[in-house]
């Protein structure tokens, strides 16, 4: 049987995390290639409908990544993050999907080994859940 | 018009080319819609690169580029320009995929790299026909730079910004600029003093009229972006006017000793201080903290921490006049008081609180009241009379007749004192004290009346009409006869009723407090009220009315509780002297219990004091002070200055070596950090420059040179339990030190260095180790394990790597080499400005490499060593850089911000005003004509707060576009 390769969308933030990820690279640490990122100014411009949207679309796991608490490049973009990631759990169910699916983590732009590790964990952790059984045709 | 794209992948040499199969990937996205050229190139980054896009968007009339190479934050800019030459919009036109850092780099397997760059190529594809047209906004730059960090990095930057004619602002948090590098003695490995290169570089810095210098200063909030920088400085209180001539006689009377931190602790300064002689600027400063808790305490407010500083010092007769501003009987007081101020001293958190009482006691025993001089006093014509002698008659004659009144006492009995007499045995208060403290008082000029009963033989009546206009009463009101005066007042408890603030009794002009008005209470809570009633009585005799002292708000603000920090190092006191606990001691006959310190004992105990208030506000120093340039009182101002650019250069923090306890640093008193070694080695340090052992008894004091040491390098520098990083400066240091011992004391001096390796990497810096091997100095290849003491020496034990051998060597001195550490307060500075740190916790720059200086935040630029380890010549080097880059921004005059900001698309916008709230820039105002949001885009920075709300969809980040983000997910997820 073929072993299941997940689809992780990862929406991280351009101060830090992005910058991990190319820390991450410089350093050569290798991760799975299930992650996909896309660059995004701040883990605050990450509308709960791009989660959603992934995810109806066939990801099989979102990992949003922004800037440690307090280090915040817009002030508190990642604390928006952080309440609107919590609101959409509670909804997620109601779409089908399982909550742990979405994770929303904190890596600073020196932290390239974390990032690694990381995505690595989502990566096992979705792999865990399995395939995302709902396929809606819901269209956002 | 269809699209027509251009899809370019790199090979980056081998970098993309080795685990990606770019011609495939090209294969792949040449089938996409709208892709009309697709190729690959081995450094699309190169000219050749860039003109190939070039050339194709002209010939195949391109409408989109994609480039898949490297991360965005290297090359995007590259690239966008290259399409911008040929005639398009650069955000239309232009998308980059990272297929080198998430790519290549990341991914095992070939065909797993392959694949994922297929689908990330893919998602550009899709994500890029969306994007529109965008121009960013031009700004004029403020032709300021903010300086932060007074050391020889922000010196120099400071000197090359002013000396190009643009303005430096230069704030500094000590005192004093000049930083680690004025600390040091000689700087290797030319081995010229630190001073002579280093103090010019102050002095021109304060001459410069180019340079603004905000000393003793902090930046506390920066707004705004590149060319446009608010900063809002806190210019903490110095208490010293600018017109301070820095002679220093405030510092002669200052009582309060503290460890002085510009020479690490190696020496004491007062609390009115200059760090160094050589201070720029040269004005002292008070340290200043909160009041200390045994002087807000104290019910009559003395000055505790100022007296026990004085006999600390010898100061005795200084120590009792600054006793007696509050209590007018210091030996009295001395014996019998409670001391609540010893229930709250902070020393009490280490040892024991500081025998506060025995202090005073000691004090006052040490001054012969007969001869101790009276104060001049300015007589004034009003008369006052004092009914009773007790601790509040007593005070309130004494602090009466300072002001100059005419002040009489009336006494029942034969003699003064009262209650402090009558209730006090002579075991605990002889009788004599208090004699020779009454009649020191009584030489001021009080006149006296015994024998006369209150009541039988005088009444309040025949006083006034003796013309005393103000009468102040301290009788047992519990006896008898005051329940006969007429229109005096009683309380149910057969006391006087007075009025709380003024202390005026129900006849007018008539005062009373302390154990009249209460139930008998210890006499400091006597003499308290005497003074709230010596203020009262002046007031009414001099306005003939109250109403200022009604009108005073009643009870202060407590004073806050932020003291001086307790010294880390702090260790129990080693011996508490014995005398003092022999009061318990029963004695047989009526002297005194309690024989009391000795001139040793006090001082040593006095010594124990944390001057938790920093300055104790004795204010001696504003007598001393001839140019009357102390204000205690001088608030801490806070300054918004405008910048266009920042210079980020706060220095490194020396790593405390103490935790590693197997070197036993602050336990062997001949264990010396770096820092202390350079204070001993300068000539303003606490030896004048010779290097002398410390006295194993008195850290303070030095004895002699040492026959042998021992520098041991590499002490919490490329450890895995400290920092992984190399120090860069500790082995050149280290052999500096070696030639210095020798130098200074004696070339039969055994000098041993321990190190890992020996890093002498820079110009002059292997020849340096050369002469210092040379002149007979051991290197040891081995990082010492442990220090001993042995036989009073100091016995280093070390692997010695090249003969594969264990080696004890017992040396007179051992320096360790301590780490630079990133500040201990990096990551709020670094919050403050917006800058990240790296994983060794200094400042991260934009790239290691070829942007050295810059930071993620535009216009934010590094110097020195918060950026990373450095010696002076780099830094200085570094310091340059950072000028060079804020004076470029300040030459070209305007600065280009990104486009990519927010935007609420009027048509959809609802009006819910959400985003309003949401916006940390506050950005976003409403616009009531047309009941629609809208954003100010000067002030946006777009970071999408807005638009990842929008309830209705209005607000988009312009780049960042719903349509944008959408069609890359379809593009990742269709592959």
């Amino acid at each position: 049987m073929e072993t299941f390769e997940p689809t992780i969308v990862g929406f991280f933030c351009n101060w830090c995390t992005y910058t991990a990820a190319d820390l991450a690279g410089t350093s050569r640490l290798s991760y799975p290639p299930n992650i996909k990122i896309i660059r995004m100014m701040c883990t605050g411009m990450v509308d709960p409908k791009y989660i959603i949207k992934a995810l109806l679309e066939g990801a099989d796991g979102v990992l949003i990544s922004g800037c440690h608490p307090g280090d915040c490049h817009y002030i508190n973009g990642n604390y928006k993050a952080r309440r609107r990631v919590k609101l959409l759990k509670t909804i997620l169910d109601q779409f089908g999907f399982e909550e742990e699916r979405v994770r929303l983590t904190w890596i600073g732009a020196s932290d390239g080994i974390q990032l690694s590790e990381t995505i690595n964990q989502v990566v096992e952790q979705v792999k865990a859940l399995g395939p995302v059984e709902t396929k809606t045709g819901m269209v956002i | 018009m269809s699209e027509r794209i251009g899809f370019y992948i790199c090979h980056c040499g081998i970098n993309i080319a080795y685990r990606v199969r770019v011609k495939e990937v090209a294969e792949y996205v040449a089938t996409l819609p709208n892709v009309v050229i697709s190729r690959d190139y081995l450094f699309m980054c190169s000219d050749p690169g860039q003109e190939l896009i070039e050339k194709d968007i002209r010939a195949h009339g391109l409408t989109r580029v994609i480039v898949a190479s490297c991360s965005p934050r290297m090359h995007e800019k590259t690239f966008r320009t290259a399409c911008e030459r040929a005639g398009l919009n650069p955000y239309r036109a232009f998308h980059m995929v990272s297929v080198r850092e998430q790519v290549s780099w990341v991914t095992e397997n070939e065909d797993a790299a392959t694949q994922k760059a297929k689908i990330l190529a893919g998602a550009g594809v899709a994500r890029v026909i969306h994007q529109q047209d965008l121009t960013p906004a031009t700004f004029p730059v403020c032709t300021n730079t903010l300086v932060v960090g007074g050391g020889i990095a922000g010196m120099q930057a400071s000197l090359d910004i002013a000396s190009a004619g643009f303005k430096a602002y230069l704030v500094e948090r000590q005192p004093t600029i000049g930083g680690h590098m004025l600390q040091y003695d000689k700087t290797f490995p030319t081995l010229d003093c630190a001073a002579c290169i280093g103090t010019p570089k102050m002095v021109s810095v304060g001459q410069e009229p180019n340079i603004e210098l905000l000393s003793y200063s902090e930046v506390e909030e920066v707004n705004g972006f590149i060319g446009n920088f608010q900063v809002t400085i806190r210019k903490k209180a110095r208490f010293i006017k600018d017109n301070c001539t820095g002679c220093g006689e405030c510092e002669k009377v200052c009582p309060v000793v503290i460890p002085n931190e510009w020479d690490v602790g190696t020496k004491l300064r007062k609390a009115v201080y200059r760090p160094f002689p050589q201070a720029v600027p040269i004005t002292y400063c008070i340290e200043k903290y909160d009041q200390a808790p045994c002087i807000r305490t104290c019910p009559a407010g003395t000055n505790v921490q100022g007296y026990v500083g004085l006999i600390r010092l010898g100061r005795y007769e200084d120590a009792i006049r600054l006793i007696m501003q509050k209590i007018p009987l210091p030996g009295t007081l001395g014996r019998i008081c409670p001391a609540p101020c010893e229930k709250v001293c902070r020393r009490k958190k280490v040892d024991i609180p500081v025998a506060i009482r025995e202090l005073k006691r000691f004090a006052a025993d040490q001054v012969d009241f007969s001869s101790f001089p009276v104060p001049e006093i300015k007589d004034c014509p009003e008369k006052i009379a004092v009914v009773g002698s007790g601790p509040s008659g007593l005070s309130v004659a004494y602090y009466l007749r300072l002001k100059g009144y005419q002040v009489t006492i009336f006494e029942e009995l034969d003699v003064l004192g009262g209650i402090l007499r009558a209730d006090t045995p002579d075991s605990r208060l002889p009788s004599s004290v208090l004699d020779n403290e009454i009649n020191y008082l009584l030489r001021h000029g009080i006149h006296v009346k015994t024998g006369t009963a209150f009541g039988s033989d005088i009444d309040i009546d025949d006083l006034q009409q003796q013309g005393f206009s103000g009468i102040f009463l301290d009788i047992d009101t519990r006896k008898s006869a005051p329940t006969q005066i007429p229109g005096l007042k009683l309380t149910k408890k057969n006391l006087l009723q007075v009025d709380p603030k003024t202390f005026q009794t129900s006849l007018p002009g008539v005062f009373a407090a302390g154990n009249p008005i209460t139930k008998p209470a210890a006499a400091i809570k006597a003499i308290k009220s005497a003074h709230k009633a010596v203020e009262a009585i002046h007031c009414y005799i001099q306005n003939d009315t109250l109403e200022n002292i009604e009108k005073k708000p009643g009870k202060k603000k407590p004073s806050g509780t932020n003291w001086k920090p307790l010294p880390p190092e702090l260790k129990k006191a080693p011996e508490i002297p014995t005398s003092r606990l022999a009061l318990d001691k029963k004695t047989k006959n009526f002297d005194e219990a309690n024989p009391g310190f000795d001139e040793t004992e006090a001082r040593k105990e006095a010594s124990r004091c944390l001057n938790c208030g920093g300055c104790c506000e004795c204010k001696l120093c504003v007598e001393a002070c001839e140019a009357k340039a102390i204000d205690h009182d001088m608030p801490e101002e806070k300054e918004i200055i405008n910048v266009g650019s920042i210079i980020v250069a706060t220095g490194f923090d020396p790593l405390d070596p103490s935790p590693m306890t197997q070197y036993g640093y602050g336990r062997l008193a001949n264990v010396f950090t770096n820092l202390e070694f350079e204070r001993l080695s300068n000539a303003t340090g606490p030896t004048g420059g010779k290097l002398l052992k410390r006295d194993v008894k008195n850290p303070l004091n030095f004895t002699d040179p040492p026959k042998s040491a021992a520098i041991l390098h590499c002490i919490g520098s490329r450890d895995i339990n400290y920092h992984e990083y190399c120090s860069r400066t500790c082995c050149m240091y280290a052999l500096k030190y070696a030639h210095l011992l020798k130098d200074k004391c004696g070339h039969d001096t055994q000098v041993y260095n321990f190190y890992i390796d020996m890093r002498c990497f820079g110009k002059g810096y292997e020849e340096f180790y050369k002469r210092v091997q040379n002149e007979g100095v051991k290197m040891i290849r081995g990082k010492a394990a442990r220090i001993e003491e042995k036989e009073g020496m100091l016995c280093v034990t070390a692997e010695d790597t090249l003969s594969d051998s264990m080696v004890e060597i017992s040396v007179d001195m051992v320096i360790l080499c301590t780490a630079m550490e990133p500040r201990s307060d990096i990551a709020q500075v670094a919050r403050t400005f917006g800058i990240a740190t790296g994983g060794d916790g200094f400042f991260l720059e934009e790239h290691p490499k070829l942007e050295p200086v810059s930071t993620a935040s535009s216009g934010v630029f590094l110097a020195g060593a918060c950026q990373g380890p450095k010696d002076i010549p780099d830094t200085v080097a570094q310091a340059k850089g950072a000028a060079s880059e804020a004076m470029a921004l300040s030459a070209t005059g305007k600065v280009s911000v990104a486009p990519m900001i927010s935007y609420i698309d009027p048509d959809i916008c609802i009006g819910c005003r959400m985003c309003i709230e949401l916006c940390p820039y506050s950005a976003i105002e409403f616009n009531e004509r047309t009941q629609t949001s809208e954003i100010n885009e000067a002030v946006c920075k777009g970071c999408g707060s807005c638009s990842a709300h929008c309830p209705s969809g209005a607000a988009k980040v312009k780049h960042f576009t719903d349509k944008q983000i959408f069609s890359e997910i379809t593009g990742l997820l269709a592959g």
